[in-house]
């Protein structure tokens, strides 16, 4: 056969081995043998010693679901140990549940739950109707009227009837669950196994709450004494500021988050733009064309807020403009919120002009949304992903939140220690939205987990937020940066508060005195008008879906027709459809958007509204483009 | 085989594919056929009606198409050369082929960026100025960087089929005068066919359903993303569930097709390869020309572990306007490893992954022998299923686990009961779950190796030792199991590397420290703002020589056989 014709030197191995070759096999099997060896190792020989705890089996624990870092949660777990010895001498394991992003810890909450009633139920003799699953965590499950059931065509009315009876007493049945659902609050009936949600945006406490997850930790009006308000009466933990909801009785927010514009300074001036972004507006700029980081609302409630301020800010705007002051919309708004009319109905002292001005400034915000969208590279899943690609030069600017950004900005300094990224809260657009922490209900170990949200919002647990590493009652390992919520860490004209401060600045990473981090400052330059927008919130998310996500083609390609076309003419034609809003199914106007959005069948508007706009950017490319082959 | 025997094997490993499988994924699925509770089959035709989802749906199989073209014309040269020539440093660059499969989750595509970014190291290298690749790379960037990820598995599996072949047949045709691209064309690629189809169904229904690199080039337009999208959505949404069942519905119909058309003609031969294929030994140019394709297509598909790599001892924040970061530092390494989870992470995730590998090869050798050795009538069937996990989404099968612990857990006899609890309920002990999850998943891998070792082996050779009296577990463990042993120990480096770097699962069920596997402790990293790229990117090399002096040590250690499967 060949293979025996080698010549010297190749000798194949398995016939001819030679000493020399049997050798030379050992050291390559023991060099491989040693590689291994020193990989598995190292993990070993760089351990760094556990933290000591002196927390014993049989001392309390907590459980906490959360979306938040491990730096977060290593600091929160030692300092509230600590705290809860020195307050009730024993120390407490936090076992934190980590199961990914605020969508998945709201998916895993509501499963958890209905698997919890649906033990305790069917344990005490009870069977679990058809669709209990829905029923148990519905948000707007109505157990106070029964369903209107009626003959189906074609139907004897001695079936009707059966049929009727049977529906009837099916309704009945997931009536009495979802009361006793909740009005149980007691781990020994059912429980999730765990007893507090912490961090993610108001919007998903909310929704944890509508779904019956969640209970007020305190009787309402009965917080622990110095908490919310000091001896003297001032505020320490607002309930709202300037218009944002920022506690309830079961959601508390225990940091402030703002959004704003993050941008990098190199590709800025690689695309020819002197001035950085100042306004949400700037970013429309087609010299950002396929330069913006974006990330998608339908997955983040945080972005959807942001992009709902966004459209907050264009109402304001154009309500100013329209010769009415900030004083006329105060009025204004009070007298509607008096008169509780149908949306869009003015009360006698209010001139129609005032809500014709409100519905173009919406519309001139949902336009400003679609023209961002249309600049952008692409709409992320990972709100966090925006600030790392802006400061690597992927993207040149984007839309973020604030404390993301200053981390980033603060590890991607180059050779002179100057940071390349920069970040600006748009004056006037952005809100200070909180992050929340709310209990479970059925919550395990409630008694501690009351003791933490006590912990959270008093200056021990606030500290950790906003202190350097190492300094007196600080986190020891990471600097958080995340803006506390608790009125004494913010310059005031109050001498009390001022002072308190000032203490507090001597530590803190960030300058709290800073007007753009403040959220009192920031609160006075913007009043949030929940009328506006608020209704709009998930419809916002489907209309941007819809236009800027799964049209992404060709809107793209339309808008880059549109920015390079010469014909003031034929450009003007094109924007015209290429920002008009769906008339299918119908009309979308301010007026209508909010039954919209309590429609049933959502999915149907979003295909209808994809269909249009696919179809409204293929007619404004075809215009620019019939220009073109012209001569 | 007898046909009790068969019979008995065939219910008990559906049971098991039924219980560990298609319970969790019925689970999760019904959301996209009940409406308040009752059934409907709005969804599903919704999904059909909706141009989005059927144009999603069209752009995956092209991906899927173009991918399996492209790794094949990749992989199969490579095979080829490796099984006919021996040149300089071919052991190692040999198991070198396979490193590109194990990129470690969520830092892969920071190395991407590094490198293909506007400014990464190409563009600084070549002096471009800021081009947007990532950018502006669509569907061929897809199907580009997915064969460079994937090419791999059927290099394995074609380096498998070619090693099976007896040389006695290539001889024979070579006596009868048919010689070079002939020869190759009608006698060797016939006889590979089992180990092409293996290799071939796997990448065409990976690429089908792959999320990751359609997301990091920004590919929304495919089925994959959407399920994605749909399920990572505030609100409820049941067209995800609806899309899922439709894209297994089509990886089975596909698959059924491709083995209609392609794996019908498996050619078993008389006797397995007894004696090696003769290599013919190229030196000097000859040598430098067989082996620079090797090297070549190692270090392109190795572009974004290079830039992970060098992401890890980069200072933060100084690869930037640079072929290779300005500053290094090896602090990403002590703070990465020397983590309190990280050794905890390392011993979870052995754990997991040898335990699914354990059951995948039991599994897949009871799935191949009824497929191929019987002539039960649901055969086919159990072999279609068994391609299904390569289908289904991770996040799908991820909630359908919970689901299933959840109900358990809520149960007297599991809550009165540390012992099942330790069990059945994640949220206590998740070990159960993750290895059931991960040797699902990755059970595709061991069925198609499996299947494809025992086509090309003649039954005959269990017959002559059932001839001498042998019995059925000494045919098994004395004849059958050494000759396809190179085919079964290519399944299981698969299956162990990808349970290694799998992410879904490992995400969603391990829900505390003590449990985290090696993916969640560099999630973890990750999470941390500033500094988490570099440290997940320290954890990620680290799997990543882990792996990779696993895969070579296997190559380079391990007996005759797998030497014949690298042609060592």
């Amino acid at each position: 056969m060949k293979q025996k014709t080698y010549k010297s030197g190749s000798a194949p191995e398995t016939l001819f081995s030679s000493p020399h070759d049997k050798c030379a096999k050992m050291m390559r099997n023991l060099a491989i043998l040693t590689v291994a060896a020193v990989v598995i190792a190292l993990p070993f020989l760089l351990r760094r010693p556990v933290g000591q705890t002196d927390w014993r089996p049989g001392d309390p624990e907590l459980v906490i679901i959360s979306p938040h870092n491990e730096a977060i949660r290593f600091e929160f777990s030692r300092a509230f140990s600590l705290w809860h010895k020195s307050h009730y001498g024993q120390p407490v394991k936090i076992d934190w549940r980590a199961v990914g992003g605020a969508s998945e810890i709201s998916r895993y909450l509501n499963a958890s739950f209905v698997a919890a009633a649906r033990g305790w139920w069917t344990g005490r003799g009870n069977d679990w109707p058809a669709g209990a699953g829905d029923t148990v965590t519905h948000p707007r499950f109505d157990a106070q009227h029964p369903p209107r059931l009626a003959s189906i065509e074609g139907e004897t009315a001695a079936d009707a009837e059966r049929r009727i009876d049977r529906e009837m007493a099916r309704w009945e049945k997931l009536r009495d669950l979802y009361q006793q659902f909740r009005n149980t609050d007691d781990a020994r009936q059912f429980s999730a196994q765990i007893d507090l949600l912490m961090g993610g945006g108001a919007y998903d406490h909310q929704k944890a709450f509508a779904e019956g997850l969640t209970v007020p930790p305190w009787p309402s009006g009965a917080p622990p004494a110095g908490l919310f308000t000091d001896a003297e009466g001032r505020e320490l933990l607002p309930a709202t500021r300037g218009g944002e909801l920022w506690r309830s009785d079961t959601f508390f927010s225990t940091a402030i988050s703002t959004f704003g514009i993050c941008f990098n300074e190199d590709r800025l001036r690689d695309l020819g733009i002197e001035t950085p972004p100042a306004r949400w507006e700037d970013l429309a700029d087609p010299r950002y064309a396929r330069q913006l980081g974006v990330a998608d609302p339908t997955k983040s409630g945080s972005i959807a807020k942001a992009f709902e301020l966004i459209i907050h800010q264009q109402c304001y705007i154009a309500i100013r403009a329209a010769g009415f002051s900030d004083d006329d919309i105060e009025h204004n708004e009070v007298a509607i919120a008096q008169a509780a009319l149908p949306p869009g109905v003015m009360p006698e002292g209010v001139p129609a002009a005032y809500q014709r001005a409100l519905e173009d400034g919406w519309l001139a915000g949902i336009r400003l949304v679609q023209r961002i969208g249309a600049n952008g590279r692409y709409f992320t899943d990972s709100a966090s992903k925006v600030p790392i690609d802006v400061s690597a030069g992927e993207a040149a600017a984007g839309i973020a939140i604030d404390f993301y950004s200053r981390f980033q900005a603060q590890n991607a300094l180059d050779e002179n220690g100057r940071e390349r990224m920069g970040f600006i809260t748009p004056e006037g657009g952005s809100g200070a939205s909180g992050d929340p922490i709310s209990l479970l209900r059925g919550a395990p170990n409630r008694e501690i987990a009351v003791r933490f949200i006590e912990f959270v919002l008093s200056e021990d647990g606030q500290k950790l937020w906003a202190y350097k590493p190492g300094t007196p009652g600080g986190p020891v390992k990471y600097a958080l940066r995340r803006i506390p919520i608790r009125r004494t860490f913010f310059p005031s004209s109050d001498p009390v508060i001022q002072q308190q401060h000032e203490e507090h600045l001597r530590y803190a990473v960030d300058n709290l005195a800073d007007p753009r981090i403040d959220p009192y400052t920031i609160t006075q330059h913007f009043t949030y008008h929940p009328r506006w927008t608020a209704a709009f919130f998930s419809i916002h998310s489907d209309l941007i879906r819809a236009m800027c996500l799964n049209a992404s083609t060709e809107m793209k390609r339309a808008w880059t027709a549109i920015i390079h076309c010469d014909n003031a003419e034929r450009k003007r034609a094109a924007l015209d459809i290429f920002t008009a809003l769906p008339t299918q199914p119908e009309p979308v106007t301010w007026q209508s958007a909010p039954r919209i959005a309590h429609a049933t069948d959502r999915l149907e508007y979003m295909r209808a509204w994809t269909l249009f706009y696919r179809a409204s950017y293929a007619r404004a490319l075809a215009i620019i483009r019939a220009g073109e082959k012209m001569p | 085989m007898n046909c009790g025997l068969s019979r008995f094997i065939f219910w008990s490993v559906s049971l098991v594919f039924a219980a560990c499988f298609l319970a969790p994924l019925g689970v999760v699925i019904q959301g996209g056929f009940f409406d308040g509770g009752r059934f409907t089959l709005r969804y599903l035709i919704g999904v059909f009606q909706n141009p989005i989802y059927s144009e999603g749906l069209f752009n995956s199989f092209k991906i899927a198409t173009g991918t399996t073209a492209l790794v094949t014309l990749i992989a199969l040269p490579l095979a080829w050369l490796a099984n006919r020539y021996d040149f300089p440093g071919k052991r190692w660059i040999s198991g070198l082929v396979l490193i590109p499969m194990v990129l470690p989750p969520f830092v892969g595509a920071i190395g991407f960026q590094q490198v293909l970014g506007p400014y990464g190291g190409l563009n600084t290298l070549l002096g471009l100025g800021p081009v947007d690749w990532l950018g502006h790379m669509h569907y061929w960037g897809v199907v580009v960087l997915q064969a460079l990820g994937l090419y791999p598995i059927m290099y394995l599996n074609a380096s498998a089929a070619l090693a099976n072949i007896d040389p006695a047949m290539e001889e024979a045709a070579a006596n009868l005068g048919c010689k070079g691209f002939t020869k190759f064309r009608r006698i060797t690629l016939p006889l590979m066919t089992p180990g092409l189809f293996a290799g071939g169904t796997i990448v065409f229904i990976w690429s089908f359903t792959e999320l990751g690199t359609p997301l990091i080039l920004n590919f929304t337009q495919c089925a994959s993303v959407q399920v994605f999208d749909a399920l990572k959505e505030i609100g409820n949404n049941p067209f995800p569930y609806a899309l899922v069942f439709v894209m297994l519905a089509s990886s089975v119909l596909l698959y059924a097709a491709g083995k209609l058309t392609l794996g019908r003609n498996a050619y078993a031969m008389q006797s397995k390869a007894a004696v090696a294929t003769a290599t013919r030994y190229a030196r000097g140019g000859r040598g430098l020309l067989v082996a620079l394709p090797f090297p070549a297509i190692i270090f392109i598909a190795m572009t974004p572990h290079l830039g992970v790599i060098a992401t890890s001892f980069a200072t933060p924040g100084s690869w930037y306007q640079s072929v290779l970061p300005r500053h290094f530092t090896l602090s990403n390494y002590a703070e990465a490893l020397g983590h309190e989870m990280t050794i905890g992470s390392i011993r979870n995730s052995l754990l997991y992954s040898s335990l699914a590998v354990l059951i995948n090869t039991a599994l897949g050798i009871a799935i191949a022998f009824v497929v191929v050795r019987s002539t039960l009538r649901g055969r086919g069937i159990l072999d279609a299923l068994a391609m299904l996990p390569l289908a289904v989404p991770g996040l799908v099968l991820a909630f359908g686990y919970l689901a299933i612990s959840a109900h358990a857990s809520n149960t007297d006899w599991v809550k009165n009961s540390d012992a099942w609890k330790n069990l059945l309920d994640v949220r206590t002990n998740p070990t159960l779950f993750l290895v059931i999850a991960y040797s699902m998943r990755r059970l595709p891998y061991m069925v198609r190796s499996a299947v494809a070792g025992l086509q090309q082996t003649s039954v005959t050779l269990e017959e002559a030792a059932a001839n001498l009296g042998a019995g059925f577990i000494t045919r098994l463990r004395r004849i059958t199991l050494p000759l396809i042993t190179a085919n079964l120990i290519a399944g299981a480096l698969l299956a162990f590397s990808f349970s290694m770097l799998e992410v879904s699962d490992s995400i969603m069920l391990a829900q505390r420290t003590d449990y985290y596997p090696i993916t969640k402790a560099i999630y973890e990293l990750f999470q941390l703002i500033g500094l988490g790229q570099y440290l997940a990117s320290a954890l990620g090399v680290w799997a990543m020589a882990f792996l990779a002096i696993t895969i070579i040590g296997a190559s380079l250690l391990l007996g005759k056989k797998l030497g014949a499967l690298f042609r060592i």
